[in-house]
């Protein structure tokens, strides 16, 4: 919890190592990516409590050392196909805005830097849909475009208010 | 009174009263018609008057004569006229009566005489009928008391004797004659019988002239002269009929010995060409007949042999080519029955070979079939072992997936240790590079547990593609082992089969000896039927010159539908002769019916041939 404070503390940050540097995971074929500094914990699949009357998004919450966190499963959010849970699904822990939340991903892949200049913002198509209020950017690395996504606006304000109410 | 003086008072009365009738009438009557008339009546009253005293003095007594004298011709002699009157009929009734009586007395005589003269004579018919018959000594006998009865019985029978003793001495004679005496002749008769005499005597003479000439015509015509001849002026009528028949006889009977000599002369230069054409009858149209017959069958029978010599020329020569091929192909035979012989020696120990080798293929598929039981029980031991490679790949896989969770594990807690090192900033520098190698670890443990869990699967696959071509190896070999107990009991049974073959081919290879040496025989005999035909050719050769030294009748030299030995396309004719030669002759072409197929061919052969002699 420390961390997370320290890591929100040192967030308006002055720390240039942070910068550029992404946690990607999978979602089907496609390499998706969160900025590092978000990012509290990596867990493999929890048993998930689910509560009732939450967007469907929401599975639950879990119980992370004693820690209630809520669960957002990615797929759902981006309207995607739900997908069985494996051995292999994680639940990435991020914080925002001093809320911790965990992001149920097929899996995770790696830490990698992504310099700025290879950083292009989304495309500007299908303005009226929300589908790209999610990316941040699109990060190209050697033959491989990844899709790094916008922590703080990967929940609503009244998600997080919910989020919020949850925990 | 006489009935003369009667009538000679009637005639004067009739006469005066005619006259004084006429008176009366020439007074009395004014006419000639009354007249006549009255004298007419008065004619018929005199002629009626006339007539009564005539019937009754004369003609009743002359019926009653008449009745008596037709009783006395008819034989009646007992008959007398009764009239009793002294007129003339009563003299002539005596006289007729003293007639009658010497009648009877007569005629009683004369039946005496003609029964002895009936008498004589039937005796005289008897010995005439007697005579007739032959017995000529019959004589009359018959008693009489007339003496010219006796004396015609006894000249009667002297004439008899007479003309019967020549009868006897002739016929005697005639007899002798019959049975062929001629010495003795009758001695010379008087009168008429000297005809007899003189003509048995010329019959004798002409008898010994005809027995004469006879002999002497028999003689020489037994010596074969028949130019001798009778002489007919010595004989008259029949006798010189017969001679001259003799000698027309051996006239005629010249005429076809002739004709028959000088046919026989042609046949016996082998000309059969000749015929006997007189016209003869009887014994000689037989003997011509015969002699044209006996030409006609030697023609037949040399037109046959002649056609059967080119015949059996041919035939001898296809035979003597057959012997030649036969004897060429027996010893061929000779050869392949050598290679045979030797090609069964190869057989038997070949077939030997074969028994043995099989007896080892029996031995060898009795192992191959242990083999093939302990490759099942080897085959099953290794789907078991398979079975627990597959059990312990199940195993392996488990870990597998251990060391893959912890690798995840790993994995999530390098990239925790990469987040804090991250979020560290330069200071988690090196810890970040430390978590980077341990999540490199981690990855490289989840990529060798994923390559590892690939083996594993592909292991597991192969050893389930493993287990099922064990299983179906198992299930081949044991349609193996079913295969081999058929493989064996095939292989005994060609053993056994190879047991039999040896001793068949034993049997052969007898039987093979067999017809090797009936082959050499064979081969032996060809030779020498080949030479014997060579002889048969050189006699039929000899044959066929002598048949060309008969000239035959055309008509049978026609090529007779004799079964030929082979359907030979050429006869051959003229197989040596260049001194023969064959002509068509249709010289006979136009008699008989029998031409109308030899205008084929006919053959006329040369006489000229220098051997003719021969024959």
């Amino acid at each position: 919890m420390e961390a997370v404070e320290e890591a929100v503390v040192l967030e308006p940050g002055v720390n240039a190592a942070n910068e550029g540097q992404f946690l990607t995971f999978m979602i089907g074929e496609q390499q998706y990516g969160v900025e590092i500094k978000y990012v509290t914990e990596i867990i493999g699949i929890q048993n998930i409590t689910s509560l009732p009357d939450l967007p469907h998004f929401m599975k639950g919450i879990i119980n992370l050392r004693g820690k209630v966190i809520p669960v957002v499963d990615v797929r759902l959010r981006f309207g995607m196909e739900e997908r069985d849970y494996d051995e292999r699904t994680c639940i990435i822990v991020v914080s925002i805005n001093d809320t911790n939340v965990g992001l149920v991903v097929d899996t995770v892949a790696e830490v990698m830097n992504i310099p700025e200049e290879s950083i292009e913002p989304p495309p500007k198509v299908n303005s009226k849909a929300n589908g790209n209020r999610f990316i941040y950017g699109l990060g190209k690395v050697q033959d491989n475009v990844q899709i790094l996504l916008d922590t703080q606006k990967l929940l609503f304000d009244e998600e997080l208010e919910q989020l919020s109410a949850i925990t | 009174m006489t009935i003369r003086k009667q009538f000679q008072i009637f005639c004067s009365a009739f006469g005066a009263l005619v006259i004084i009738s006429a008176i009366l009438g020439l007074i009395f009557t004014t006419g000639y018609g009354t007249f006549i008339m009255g004298m007419a009546m008065a004619i018929l009253l005199l002629i009626t008057v006339g007539y009564g005293m005539l019937a009754k003095m004369l003609l009743r007594p002359l019926a009653d004569f008449e009745s008596i004298a037709r009783g006395i011709a008819r034989g009646n002699l007992d008959a007398r006229i009764p009239y009793k009157g002294s007129d003339e009929l009563g003299s002539l009734a005596v006289s007729i009566n003293s007639m009658v009586d010497t009648l009877n007395q007569n005629h009683r005589d004369d039946q005496k005489y003609i029964r002895e003269v009936e008498q004589v004579i039937g005796d005289i018919g008897q010995v005439i009928k007697e005579l007739k018959m032959g017995r000529l000594d019959s004589r009359t006998t018959a008693d009489t008391s007339y003496e010219n009865l006796r004396e015609l019985q006894a000249s009667l029978n002297e004439v008899v004797t007479t003309l019967v003793e020549p009868i006897r001495q002739t016929s005697a004679l005639l007899e002798e004659y019959a049975h062929g005496n001629l010495d003795n002749s009758l001695e010379v008769l008087p009168g008429e019988l000297g005809h007899l005499s003189r003509a048995t005597s010329d019959i004798r003479e002409n008898l010994k002239n005809l027995i004469k000439d006879s002999k002497v015509l028999a003689t020489a015509a037994l010596e074969g002269d028949f130019s001798t001849k009778g002489d007919i002026n010595r004989y008259q009528g029949e006798y010189r009929e017969v001679i001259d028949s003799l000698n027309r006889l051996f006239e005629n009977m010249l005429q076809p010995l002739h004709e028959a000599e000088t046919i026989i002369e042609q046949l016996s230069r082998g000309n059969f060409n000749a015929y006997s054409e007189g016209s003869y009858q009887g014994e000689h149209a037989r003997l011509h007949d015969t002699l044209n017959a006996t030409i006609r069958d030697f023609n037949r029978l040399l037109g046959e042999i002649f056609n059967l010599t080119r015949q059996i020329s041919g035939g001898v020569n296809q035979i003597a080519e057959n012997n030649e091929s036969l004897a060429h192909g027996a010893t061929r035979q000779a050869a392949s029955v050598q290679q045979i012989s030797r090609a069964i020696e190869d057989l038997t120990s070949k077939t030997q070979h074969n028994a043995e080798n099989a007896g080892q293929v029996n031995d060898l598929v009795r192992e191959t079939k242990s083999y093939t039981e302990s490759g099942n029980t080897r085959m099953n031991e290794m789907l078991n072992a398979m079975g627990e490679i597959s059990t312990s790949s199940e195993k392996i896989s488990k870990i597998i997936n251990s060391i893959e969770e912890i690798a995840f594990q790993t994995n999530l807690l390098a990239l925790n240790a990469a987040v804090e090192a991250a979020r560290a900033g330069v200071h988690g520098k090196g810890f970040a590079v430390v978590a980077e190698e341990v999540r490199n670890l981690a990855q490289r443990s989840a990529r060798a547990a994923n390559e590892t869990t690939d083996l594993i699967g592909d292991t597991v696959s192969k050893v389930q593609n493993g287990t099922r071509i064990a299983n179906e190896t198992a299930g081949a070999l044991e349609q193996i082992n079913g295969q081999i107990g058929k493989v064996s009991d095939l292989v005994q049974e060609i053993t056994h089969s190879s047991k039999e073959q040896t001793e068949n081919i034993v049997e052969i290879q007898g039987s093979i000896r067999e017809i090797d040496q009936v082959t050499q025989e064979n081969t032996a005999r060809a030779e020498e039927s080949a030479a014997s035909s060579q002889d048969i050719t050189s006699y039929v050769h000899r044959l066929q010159q002598m048949m060309t030294r008969f000239k035959l009748d055309s008509r049978f030299m026609i090529q007779h539908k004799v079964t030929p030995l082979r359907q030979q396309p050429e006869l051959s004719l003229s197989t040596g002769g260049d001194a023969h030669e064959l002509t068509v002759s249709s010289k006979e072409a136009e008699n008989g019916d029998e031409n109308h197929a030899l205008e084929e061919s006919s053959i006329n052969i040369e006489l000229d041939d220098p051997d003719f002699g021969e024959f």
